[in-house]
């Protein structure tokens, strides 16, 4: 199972996945370890005011136009039972 | 009304020299009267890729400082007659020139040459510095790998701090279709993606240039896929409206195919 999950990310994909990564925290002077700062940040701020799935929380910085698109599910109060 | 048009990268070894080399030569072959400047002052190599190394007198450092005339300094290559080489100083170095300076040398160039190509040094410091104050346009070379793409995005920042936003163009150099294909070197949209600047070029990889260089004679125009790839940059330098060679790099992938 392992071999086939690493056959499926081609190396051009990582490389582009790394660069992209670099090129945000360098273009706005924003390290990864800022990115994760900040994320922590925001999930310990909403967190106040609702239930957050905190291990499915992404932040990501596109640029032109820069933007800071962060996507917070929450966690359901009444889950569905399907059974 | 000529052309300024810097050649530069960020990273070294990406293939600037040779760009430059065989960009002034399409457009020689194209009737345009051009001039190459080595700006790399004291790591000079522009003359050596274009052939022209053993016929250097004087040099930009002597323009500057006033050792000699400018048409003292030009090269002509026998070969092109519309080609000059204003080769760089060998024994001086980069803090011996300002940006001001270089300035007021591409527009004494302007009057003389229809093209003027400035070939940068690596690095973003002093020398880079000097290239870029008397460009009006700039052409960004990279390959498809991070480390240059890194480079070429940390350049193109400089660039548009230049008051160069809206004339950098990018050469993708070195493309190996075949690795593009089994997905383990990034394509040509993936480049374009991530840099967001317009596409000028794709060069791809071809030992023909090194045989070239080896000869110091530059391959545009000549019959290999790399040569007709930098003819094609000259041509669209010029305004024309040259489709990209990418039928003809999938039909080399079909052609490797077939050889199996």
């Amino acid at each position: 199972m392992g071999w086939f999950e690493s056959r499926k990310k081609k190396s051009s994909r990582i490389a582009k996945d790394r660069l992209k990564l670099l090129l945000v925290s360098e273009r706005l002077d924003c390290s990864p370890t800022t990115m994760i700062m900040l994320k922590n940040d925001l999930i310990q701020t909403i967190s106040k005011y609702m239930t957050v799935e905190e291990d499915q929380v992404t932040v990501s910085i596109t640029y032109s136009p820069s933007v800071l698109t962060a996507q917070i599910p929450f966690a359901e109060s009444h889950p569905i039972n399907y059974s | 009304m000529s052309e300024v048009i810097v050649i530069t990268s960020g990273k070294g070894g990406v293939g600037k020299t040779t760009t430059a080399a065989n960009i002034g030569i399409g457009l020689a072959k194209l009737d345009k009267k051009v001039v190459l400047v080595d700006t790399d002052i004291g790591l000079r190599n522009l003359d050596v890729v274009i052939g022209l190394e053993n016929r250097i007198v004087y040099n930009l450092v002597d323009v500057i400082e006033g050792n000699c005339r400018l048409k003292q300094a030009l090269i002509r290559d026998k070969r092109y007659e519309n080609l000059y080489l204003l080769p760089s100083a060998q024994t001086r170095d980069k803090t011996c020139i300002t940006p001001e300076q270089m300035k007021k040398l591409c527009e004494d160039l302007e009057e003389e040459f229809e093209y003027i190509l400035l070939d940068c040094p690596a690095g973003i410091e002093q020398g880079f510095k000097n290239a870029v104050a008397g460009a009006r346009k700039a052409i960004v070379v990279t390959t498809p790998e991070v480390s240059a793409i890194r480079d070429a995005d940390r350049i193109i920042g400089l660039l548009e701090a230049n008051d160069l936003r809206d004339s950098i163009s990018l050469i993708i150099n070195r493309v190996r279709v075949d690795m593009v294909k089994r997905g383990e070197m990034m394509s040509v949209d993936d480049v374009v993606d991530i840099l967001a600047v317009d596409l000028l070029g794709v060069i791809p990889d071809d030992e023909q240039v090194v045989i070239s260089t080896n000869q110091g004679e530059p391959l545009a125009g000549d019959g290999s896929q790399a040569g007709q790839a930098f003819l094609n940059i000259s041509r669209r330098l010029t305004g024309e409206d040259v489709p990209f060679l990418e039928l003809k790099t999938k039909r080399r992938g079909l052609a490797r195919f077939f050889h199996r």
